[in-house]
């Protein structure tokens, strides 16, 4: 595969994905302001799919811009990473100025904190394979393996953490944080 | 003998009997009357405290909710008082139901969040009410953390549960049934712990009883019983133009923990409003069959409110209207005599354990920091309080900060921990979805001094402090 400028393969679906984020946020605060109902609420759904689209699974996306145009491994997982990560960054900014700098960090373990960039992990780990199989059957790129070590590892990895996570919707890695929480800081 | 024989003899004779009659008769009469008013001080009505939780105070039909159909509660209030200016100090379910028991502020029981233990040497009105010769019953949810149950004094019987961190479950959730951990396969909770409550009234004694039931319903899960999903599956839901089901997933929401489209969590938690109303039906009829319910004070409320799209917000915990007020009704016969009336005056939720010791004729400890209402309860022209103070404490990990807010009969004003958002002034009377900040405006700062002299005051005399942790 032809390798690219490093704009084209790496800043490009990174501006693609933050940008479809933050104009579908914006979409979605201001259908709040819109009178007619059914303008609101196209609006609302509109602004919330796209949003949520481009926050957890845009990597499945963006992964896929990025591979085809020659971005490394590392660079990909960048791409990936970007918008999960600016969008914590906000969500974090949210609790300035209420908890202690202990109880701040403590907040990176909350699942919808770090759950964001491991589910950005996993869906890069899924859009590598259709990624892989295109580029081995499609371009002839017979080299590219399918289940690379590194690929593998971290789809595997990704997947066993999303898993836990979300165990017993979600509840059981909540009541185990809480409880961490409580040692730590009550 | 002559004296007596004289003329005027038996007119004395006469004078002085009838001197006799009139203060013998009238000290038989006082002596009745004496007897009578210490029968009647002595007449310890039983009591039948019911708190819900998350129950909004106009998810009723009585109130002309567009849905849920509650025709139990809107009988009791039919039948007894309706505070529609009923209050929380704190709209969060363990402060809350801390303030309930002790009659006091979250800053003054300590349970300033749903993380802050329960402290064993606060003292419930259950536990006076024990002392006055009361039979004592605590069912249902306690969710207050601690190691466990606490060990609350002067109960009879403790039934409660601690699954899911104390929120219980709605479906087969154990319960521990004065410290004996039970199985409740195949249960649902709410009429599981109607069916305890009942059994508990049903028992003989001599004294009266004094039953605190409180529910998981209708709390996050809003999962109604089987004969109830999908009531209202179709129905219009009518909910505030601002909102959209997708508030359940931004703005911070998540934290809260209730990742599903907000209009589907409505429509469970109306069903669940209907299943609660029908236990609540339950035990009033049961009061009725056994001839108790004259007898009985009882008393429905909610913990606490909940946002349903208003604001663009979902839960609780914000000062505004949605999330501070509760439902509040009173049943009592024997002291309401305009059975039906909707008492305009505030009240608050550290209200409840005086008014319900004042009922009792228990004299009122001088650490409770609410009111009786009995004054209320048997006159509509008794004064109600000119303002209070609401707070609430950050609850880690939601990312709300401190609260402190006085509310009046007109106005809300409302301060953020570290000004972290901006301070708002509310004009409830020509601004009652609270859509307005006039704090900046010429209106608004005519009012602003005063409002902050109330505050300082409110806090000065409540002893507040505030808690960082959480």
């Amino acid at each position: 595969m032809e390798r690219q400028s490093y704009f084209r393969r790496v800043v490009v679906p990174v501006l693609f994905l933050l940008g479809a984020m933050i104009l579908s946020t914006l979409v979605y605060d201001l259908s709040r302001g819109v009178e007619h109902p059914v303008i609101h609420q196209i609006l609302a759904h509109a602004g919330a799919i796209f949003m949520f689209s481009s926050i957890w699974l845009g990597a499945l996306f963006a992964n896929t811009m990025a591979f085809f145009r020659g971005a490394g491994f590392g660079e990909r997982m960048l791409v990936c990473l970007a918008t999960p990560l600016v969008w914590c960054l906000k969500i974090l900014s949210g609790f300035i100025g209420i908890y202690s700098g202990g109880e701040f960090f403590f907040l990176l373990l909350h699942h919808f904190i770090i759950g964001c960039p491991l589910v950005a992990m996993l869906c890069m780990g899924i859009s590598e394979i259709w990624c892989r199989l295109i580029a081995r059957k499609g371009h002839g790129h017979r080299s590219i393996r399918i289940f690379a070590l590194n690929n593998s590892l971290l789809l595997l990895l990704s997947l066993v953490l999303v898993t836990l996570m979300l165990w017993n919707g979600g509840h059981s890695y909540y009541y185990l944080y809480m409880d961490a929480y409580s040692r730590l800081f009550l | 003998m002559t004296v007596f024989a004289s003329p005027d003899g038996p007119l004395l004779t006469k004078v002085h009997r009838a001197i006799q009659y009139f203060f013998s008769t009238g000290l038989i009469l006082w002596a009745l009357l004496i007897c009578a008013g210490l029968a009647a001080a002595q007449t310890h009505p039983n009591i039948l405290f019911i708190l819900s939780d998350d129950h909004r105070w106009d998810a009723m039909s009585h109130m002309g909710h567009p849905v849920v159909q509650t025709p139990n509660l809107d009988r009791l209030a039919r039948q007894g008082i309706f505070f529609s200016n009923a209050f929380v100090t704190t709209s969060l379910c363990s402060p809350s139901r801390a303030s309930f028991l002790t009659g006091q502020y979250a800053h003054t029981h300590g349970v300033v969040t749903n993380h802050t233990p329960w402290d064993n040497r606060n003292v419930t009105f259950i536990e006076l009410l024990k002392k006055a010769g009361y039979a004592t019953a605590f069912i249902g949810k306690w969710h207050m953390p601690g190691d466990g149950l606490p060990r609350l004094r002067g109960l009879d019987r403790f039934v409660s549960f601690t699954a899911e961190g104390g929120q219980g479950i709605y479906y087969n959730c154990p319960l521990i049934i004065d410290g004996v951990a039970t199985d409740r396969p195949g249960k649902y909770i709410t009429e599981d712990l109607t069916d305890l409550a009942i059994e508990f009234i049903e028992q003989k004694r001599d004294a009266p009883f004094c039953l605190y039931l409180s529910h998981k319903a209708v709390h996050f899960g809003f999962r109604p019983p089987p004969h109830l999903k999908g009531l209202y599956k179709d129905a219009d839901l009518k909910l505030p133009p601002e909102s959209d089901t997708w508030i359940t997933f931004t703005n911070n929401h998540p934290f809260v923990g209730a990742l599903f489209p907000m209009n589907a969590l409505y429509r469970g938690y109306c069903e669940t409003v209907v299943s609660l109303d029908e236990q609540i039906g339950r035990v009033l009829r049961r009061l009725e069959e056994l001839d108790l319910i004259d007898d009985t004070i009882v008393v429905y409320a909610g913990d606490n409110g909940h946002f349903w799209g208003e604001h663009g917000l979902y839960d609780k915990r914000l000062a505004y209207e949605e999330s501070i007020r509760i439902p509040f009704i009173v049943r009592y016969p024997k002291l309401v005599r305009d059975p039906g009336r909707r008492a305009e005056q505030m009240v608050l939720n550290i209200d409840l354990a005086p008014t319900l010791l004042d009922l009792a004729g228990v004299p009122l400890p001088n650490y409770f920091q609410g009111q009786s209402l009995k004054p209320i309860l048997a006159s509509a022209h008794s004064p109600g309080r000119e303002a209070w103070l609401y707070e609430h404490f950050p609850v880690f990990p939601i990312p709300i900060p401190g609260i402190s807010a006085v509310r009046t009969r007109r106005y809300k004003y409302i301060e953020y921990q570290n000004n972290l958002r901006p301070t708002e002034l509310f004009d409830l009377r020509l601004d009652p979805k609270e859509k307005t900040n006039i704090i900046d405006t010429p209106a608004g700062e005519q009012i602003l001094e005063n409002i902050e002299k109330e505050m300082e005051h409110l806090k000065k005399t409540t002893g507040y402090r505030y808690f960082t942790h959480g």
